[in-house]
């Protein structure tokens, strides 16, 4: 048979579907794939350049240089051991809070209750972290804050000994708080619907046989959530070596400097701030290797153990 | 499928293009428009209208979070800058001073008609010589031919590129002319910095001190151990906690590379932390025994709860409260960009005003304090994107001339200030404020006008100083308490310029040292907390000797001799052999004396009746 004869011709639904896929096709040629071309600046000597094309064409090849130059500055190791530490610790705590919170809120007859706390639980979300980082600096300020009189009240501190909350010691537990804070809610979301999905049947069977509010969690929520979780994770696993940029930049001084500083502060800092571009893009070409890496074999591995994966 | 696949290579090409065009503009030839070359017959400025009639807008980028000129869109000022030049100004400026704005400007070919940078800043001097910039001298030959005959020949001096070009136009460059014409009319330069103190609590202190020992003056609370002893004093006695700042230094901002904190650059002219050694030689001052002194000083006044940790955290708006809100004791920053806090407090609590204070070494060496003469604080630039080159020669021709300073400082003669022609006393003519502009200073309505210099870019501040009977633009309130933060301290106050002196910016080496220097301070600006906040004297020790480890290897000594090369070179062009007073014997430094932590205070300025305090 003549294949073109079994073609299906194209409806209007069709063409307008291509044009939208292919609208994002184009953003991520230009946003993702054209920058690319970049990468080659990490093996050029083209730091401190004005023209950032000609450096990315005329400067000369130096090889691996700009990769030896941050695997031996001390301020990339500060900076590699607080983006590695603060993401592991932030997968124990930050990365089960909205799932627990959405089990939590799931678990609320009052709708209006629901609808309120997860009115207010999303609202922080909402405030960019120029402004809410603002305020807890506000918040925290030793001098004229509201934290240290508090702290003081419930006996945590004192005036004699007063505690710096923008200092370097508290600052990973500060972020992950004002991170907590502000994602739980809104992170939480997507698990809700999750759950929203789930088969009803299967809740009402597990009553039948005597099952309680936690273990119809345990044994039917979880379980059924746990494909969107597994994804979630794994998508956190290839972010290990990635931080929201403006929670520390706006969180960032030079007390903190040694706990606050993290690739892409670094990177940013190095790269636009002090103009060492190529020394930037080794920077960034690592964290990007690194990061599939992290993904393909965390991927690898979840498929080998719960049969999931995201590709 | 062969056409398919030919799409997308297309669609590919025409991102990868589109992406990289926004990428980088390249390297651009100057092109010199062939409008019609001005004449010499009138000023550039009055020719504007005879070949082209149109008004046309301007971007003009300054490099400067805090620039903020309130009359920009439309003021007296304004106006008359679009009337005289027919440019229309529109400016643009960054969020924060890390430099990012600015780089992603130039790597994206995004540079807009005018820049302006920090004068001592690498970008300036890369970007004259990679062909970023239109040389003022050939502009000026083509279209502003009287132009640069106002330049000071020491402006094309210290500014030359390496193919003896000017690629711009300073402010705050303090000529020698003015220097002398502002040394005869009796007046002196004030301090950049100061050591401020709440004058009540120092009161107080003095007379207990008396109290107990008659034979005790203020004297001995100017040595590092009285200074420690007077601050105990006060926390304990006026029950100030250990979250309050009781001595505070100005913010540390990470980001600023530039010029290391001022707060420590302060402290070490009242420590005397030599800038040039005694044979005359350019010195690395983080080296300096008194700079170890110095760092151990804060440090104690950190482990008795003087200085507090969050001083290292805070930014210049939250000191800024703190001084609104008469937290410190002591203050050390640069007064001037307090002002309106100082000021705000003062008014609700005039008999604990801050006051400026002498502290010394432990040697009790008398401390040089440098004044606010410079050469050069930021830099403006007509690029090679801008599309009139013409016209914003002229726009700069303008402002340059006195008739321009005129009008950026007071604005339009008639309306807002009278104008007595110039004579030997005031080379630029002597101001007056009309009662109409004095009305509004009371009415704090002034800001309408657009004057006052907040058009800082082309600014020369002697041109202000001069013109004023007092040697100072007293407006308002708020500039005479910012002059009585100082004036005190003038006796101790020294010409710096010579220290400013211009790098070789011709040296291959010139952009690897400007880096090295800004990657000093940074490192300077992360050990300093850390020193500060050792546990001990022995530990803060350590810390710092760990620190000029780390300055070593990053290589200060090579950009002390690099730089050491160029200021011997700068002072025998001058016939100078020494740019500190301390070095040299015939500046008078060794008949200085220090008779009161207040200093002189003859020197303050009581404020007249009719100066509305507010």
């Amino acid at each position: 048979m003549d294949s073109k004869k079994i073609r299906k011709k194209w409806t209007s639904r069709d063409v307008t579907l291509l044009v939208m896929a292919g609208l994002s096709v184009v953003f991520l040629l230009i946003f993702a794939y054209a920058p690319m071309f970049g990468v080659l600046l990490a093996f050029k000597d083209g730091d401190y350049k004005l023209n950032l094309l000609g450096a990315i064409t005329d400067a000369p090849w130096c090889g691996f240089d700009n990769f030896k130059a941050f695997l031996l500055d001390p301020n990339f190791a500060d900076a590699i051991v607080n983006t590695i530490c603060l993401n592991l610790i932030m997968l124990v705590i930050n990365f089960p809070a909205p799932i627990l919170f959405a089990l939590l809120i799931n678990e609320v007859r009052s709708a209006r209750y629901k609808k309120t706390v997860q009115t207010i639980t999303n609202f922080p979300h909402f405030i960019s972290w120029v402004i809410f980082g603002g305020l807890v600096i506000a918040l925290t300020d030793m001098s004229t804050g509201i934290f240290n009189p508090i702290m003081n009240a419930l006996g945590l501190s004192s005036e004699e000994n007063p505690v710096n909350l923008q200092g370097a010691e508290y600052f990973w537990a500060t972020v992950i708080i004002t991170s907590l804070i502000k994602g739980v809610g809104w992170g939480s979301i997507v698990y809700i619907a999750a759950i929203s999905g789930l088969d009803a049947d299967m809740y009402e069977a597990a009553e039948l046989d005597g099952a309680n509010r936690l273990q119809k969690a345990i044994y039917i929520t979880l379980p059924g959530i746990a494909p969107t979780i597994t994804v979630f994770l794994l998508l956190s696993i290839s972010g290990m070596l990635s931080n929201s940029f403006d929670q520390f930049y706006i969180l960032q001084n030079s007390l903190n400097l040694s706990r606050s500083e993290v690739l892409t502060t670094y990177i940013y800092k190095t790269g636009l701030s002090q103009r060492r571009y190529s020394y930037a893009s080794a920077l960034g070409l690592f964290n990007s290797v690194v990061s599939v890496v992290l993904l393909i074999l965390s991927n690898f591995i979840s498929k080998r153990a719960t049969g999931r994966g995201i590709f | 499928m062969k056409k398919r696949t030919l799409i997308f290579l297309l669609i590919a090409v025409m991102a990868l293009s589109g992406a990289l065009a926004g990428c980088g503009g390249g390297q651009q030839e100057l092109v010199y428009p062939d409008y019609p070359q001005a004449s010499t017959d009138t000023e550039s400025w009055e020719q504007w209208e005879d070949y082209d009639p149109t008004h046309i807008t301007i971007d003009w980028y300054v490099d400067y979070s805090s620039f903020n000129w309130a009359g920009a869109e439309s003021s007296i000022v304004s106006d008359m800058i679009e009337e005289k030049t027919g440019i229309k100004i529109n400016f643009m400026k960054p969020v924060t001073d890390d430099g990012t704005m600015l780089n992603t400007l130039i790597a994206g070919g995004k540079l807009p008609d005018v820049i302006t940078v920090l004068a001592n800043g690498a970008e300036r001097v890369q970007l004259a010589e990679e062909g970023y910039i239109y040389p003022i001298n050939e502009l000026s030959k083509r279209w502003a031919p009287n132009f640069m005959g106002r330049i000071d020949a020491e402006i094309s001096r210290y500014f030359n590129a390496s193919d003896g070009q000017l690629y711009g136009i300073p402010s705050h460059f303090y000529t020698t002319k003015d220097n002398e014409s502002y040394e005869a009319q009796g007046h002196e330069l004030l301090s950049n910095g100061a050591i401020v103190a709440r004058k009540d609590y120092l009161e107080a202190y003095i007379a207990y001190k008396k109290s107990q020992d008659a034979s005790w003056t203020d004297v001995q609370a100017t040595t590092p151990e009285g200074f420690v002893e007077m601050c105990k004093w006060v926390k304990s006695n006026y029950g100030l906690s250990n979250t309050n700042p009781t001595v505070c230094l100005a913010p540390f901002e990470t980001t600023n590379t530039l010029t290391g904190n001022k707060a420590i650059n302060w402290l070490m002219e009242y420590f005397n932390v030599m800038p040039e050694d005694a044979e005359g030689n350019y010195t690395y001052q983080y080296e300096d025994e008194r700079f170890l002194e110095m760092m151990l000083f804060l440090n104690e006044l950190y482990s008795e709860n003087l200085i507090i940790s969050n001083n290292f955290t805070t930014s210049t708006s939250q000191v800024g409260s703190y001084i609104q809100n008469g937290l410190p004791f002591v203050c050390v920053l640069s007064p001037q960009d307090y002002a309106g806090n100082f000021k705000e407090w003062t008014l609700k609590n005039p008999s604990a005003e801050y006051v400026p204070i002498l502290l010394t070494n432990k040697d009790g060496e008398v401390p040089q304090l440098r004044s606010l003469a410079g050469n050069g604080y930021r830099f403006s630039m007509i690029t090679a994107n801008c599309k009139r080159p013409d016209r914003v020669i002229k726009l700069f021709d303008y402002l340059w001339s006195e008739e321009g300073q005129r009008l950026l400082y007071y604005g339009v003669e008639g309306v807002t200030y009278t104008y007595t022609e110039a004579d030997e006393t005031y080379p630029y003519g002597k101001m007056e404020w009309t009662q109409e502009v004095k009305d509004a200073f009371n009415n704090n309505t002034h800001g309408a006008y657009g004057m006052l210099n907040s058009f800082v870019m082309l600014t020369n501040p002697m041109f202000v100083n001069l013109t004023q009977e007092q040697g100072y633009p007293f407006n308002n309130y708020t500039s005479y308490v910012n002059y009585n933060l100082k004036a005190a301290l003038s006796e101790y106050v020294y010409n710096h310029q010579i220290l400013e002196f211009p790098l070789n910016t011709t040296d291959e080496q010139y952009g690897d040292m400007i880096t090295l220097r800004s990657r000093l301070y940074q490192l300077w600006i992360e050990y300093i907390p850390k020193i500060v906040m050792a546990k001990d004297q022995a530990a803060s020790e350590a810390m710092y000797r760990e620190g000029l480890d780390y300055a070593d290897k990053y290589g200060y000594k090579s950009l002390t001799n690099w730089m050491n090369e160029a200021y011997l070179k700068y002072k025998s062009d001058l016939g100078v052999q020494f740019g500190y007073p301390v070095n040299d014997a015939s500046s008078g430094y060794k008949d200085l004396k220090i008779t009161s932590i207040f200093g002189d205070a003859s020197k303050y300025v009581s404020v007249p009746d009719d100066i509305v305090k507010q």
